[in-house]
């Protein structure tokens, strides 16, 4: 099997801020970012060949027009990603190989989602049933919860010393949503969603877009970024079943497909030590047990050490392994098909050592990750310096 | 025991809330699973391929146990438009195959009075709600087995 190893490269990025943002709408949000990333790379949309969109919520039947319509990129091929919370990173994974494969020489991965126009306090679920409601987020998540609890004796203090850290550093982020830090009483304390979940170990509901624009080396090296840009390690997805909660084989320990799209990336981006090797990692805390059982999946600890790891500082941006920098989904904010988008353009500006919030020091290589479904899909990008 | 016959003689007219809930002539509700005549393996439901094997049309239908242990939970004290809180949510493993998701009746909403790995059985009850044309369906819950 071949490898995407250093084949292409980060010419720029763009993000706008997240959160509840009433007077913008999904045209105005990818617009913002779109332009952004173009500025940044130093490109017009006349330059962008193609461009891969990653978006969930909006059933619209807008397909490609998603991106298309508001950024005018007609005559040209746009396609609508779709993929659980993977969306948008999935979106950069397809861009990605078609500019390794030679095809184009400059395209744009983005991502979008407008959550509060879909309208209710948490993410709707529709089974289509015609009585049973579904289960909510929190609620599935919360599985793992209870299990790791019996398991492993974590506690509700584990959970919160995740949202006390991802608060901490979101509050650093001028982009973020959520920009206070909190007390690990106001989280362990706070109203139950979901036990073991409560309000402070769920990611909020957020409005937000982001984009890259993706080139080769050899076109990047005469670019804005010559002296700077960032090349793709490793682009990973992997699926697992949508219905964990009717396999027996299913431990609620952790997530197969994360384990499985890590190995696919470690292998890609030869990395051996992950906890050695990679500086930070921006992975996918829709709810703070998720980022604990990412840390592990993700091989940074072994499995069961997942609460250490945070408990000592390890995941701390001056930490072993700096996770959620930016803040992460709890902070920074979760719009479904702009997140894996969002956190590239994270690790992009860290390796460059211009992140807009808390710096990781020295930052060579850097991951995205994310977790759909929840646990039907999974993606994990490494990023990193020019061999 | 009881809880369950006692149902059953209501099922008659209910429709089932989910494929892999079995009503008969006589009202008996089951679930039923599948089972893989090449490797044993047993799924919730119908279907045509092992997943675990991948052997195709070697799963027969079967009967799975209403008797199973919790294998995990969470309490939900938030929920959609409608749905009554707090209610616990379950996943069980039953005897001889089959894990199954559903709610666990007749325990304190309360992680101290929860114990993975209890004793549970399936009842089969009257779902609260009806669809849009006003039918009625049978649903399935979970209850702590003595
Ligand atoms: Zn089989």
């Amino acid at each position: 099997m071949g490898s995407i190893k250093d084949k292409t490269a980060i010419m720029g990025v763009g993000c706008t801020r997240f959160g509840e943002l009433w007077e913008k709408d999904a045209e105005d949000l990818i617009v913002d970012a779109a332009f952004e990333a173009m500025d940044d790379a130093g490109v017009t949309p006349d330059d962008i060949e193609a461009t891969w969109v990653g978006n969930l919520y909006d059933f619209t039947g807008l397909s490609g027009s998603v991106a298309a319509e508001p950024l005018k990129l007609f005559g040209k091929p746009t396609t609508r990603v779709e993929n659980f919370c993977a969306s948008g990173m999935d979106a950069f994974r397809n861009a990605c190989f078609a500019v390794a494969s030679g095809a184009y020489d400059v395209v744009m991965a983005c991502g979008v989602e407008k959550l509060m126009d879909v309208g209710g306090s948490g993410l709707p679920v529709d089974m289509g049933h015609p009585v049973m409601r579904g289960a909510s987020a929190p609620a599935m998540f919360a599985l793992l919860a209870t299990r790791c609890f019996h398991e492993y004796g974590w506690t509700r203090e584990d959970l919160a010393r995740v949202a006390v850290k991802n608060h901490k550093n979101g509050a650093l982020h001028p982009k973020a949503h959520f920009r206070r830090p909190i007390t690990l009483e106001t989280a362990a304390n706070a109203p139950m969603i979901a036990w073991p979940l409560g309000r402070f170990d769920s990611c909020g509901m957020s409005d937000g877009a982001a984009a890259l624009i993706i080139t080769r080396p050899e076109i990047a090296k005469k670019s804005k970024h010559k002296h700077d840009y960032a090349v793709t390690k490793a682009n990973a997805l992997a699926m697992n079943s949508f219905l964990p909660m009717y396999r027996a084989s299913f431990d609620w320990l952790g997530f197969p497909a994360t384990q499985a799209a890590a190995k696919q990336a470690y292998a890609e981006a030869g990395i051996t030590n992950p906890a050695e090797e990679i500086d930070l990692a921006e992975v996918h805390d829709c709810f703070t047990i998720t980022e604990i059982l990412n840390i592990q999946d993700l091989q940074f600890c072994e499995r069961g050490e997942g609460a250490k790891f945070v408990r000592e500082g390890h995941a701390d941006v001056d930490g072993q392994v700096a996770i959620n920098p930016s803040g992460g989904l709890k902070c920074f904010g979760h719009p479904i098909g702009a997140t894996g988008c969002r956190m590239l353009c994270e690790v992009t500006k860290q390796i460059q050592g211009r992140a807009e919030g808390a710096q990781v020091k020295n930052a060579r290589l850097g991951m995205g990750h994310n977790l759909g479904g929840p646990g039907s899909v999974s993606s994990v990008t490494i990023l990193g310096l020019p061999e | 025991m009881s809880s369950t016959a006692s149902n059953n003689s209501e099922a008659t007219g209910l429709l089932p809330i989910a494929p892999f809930l079995r009503i008969s002539d006589q009202g008996e509700a089951h679930l039923e699973g599948s089972r893989c005549k090449s490797c044993g393996a047993v799924f919730l439901g119908e279907r045509a391929t092992c997943s675990k094997c991948t052997t195709r049309d070697q799963m027969e239908a079967i009967e799975l146990s209403n008797r199973g242990e919790l294998y995990v939970y969470s309490i939900v004290f938030r929920s959609f438009p409608g749905v009554e809180v707090p209610y616990v949510s379950a996943v069980v493993d039953l005897e001889g195959g089959g894990t199954v998701k559903g709610t666990l009746l007749n325990v304190d909403p309360d992680p101290e009075k929860i114990r993975m790995g209890m004793p549970v059985e399936v009842i089969y009850r009257k779902a609260p709600r009806k669809d849009a044309e006003g039918n009625e369906y049978l649903t399935y819950y979970f209850q702590p087995r003595g």
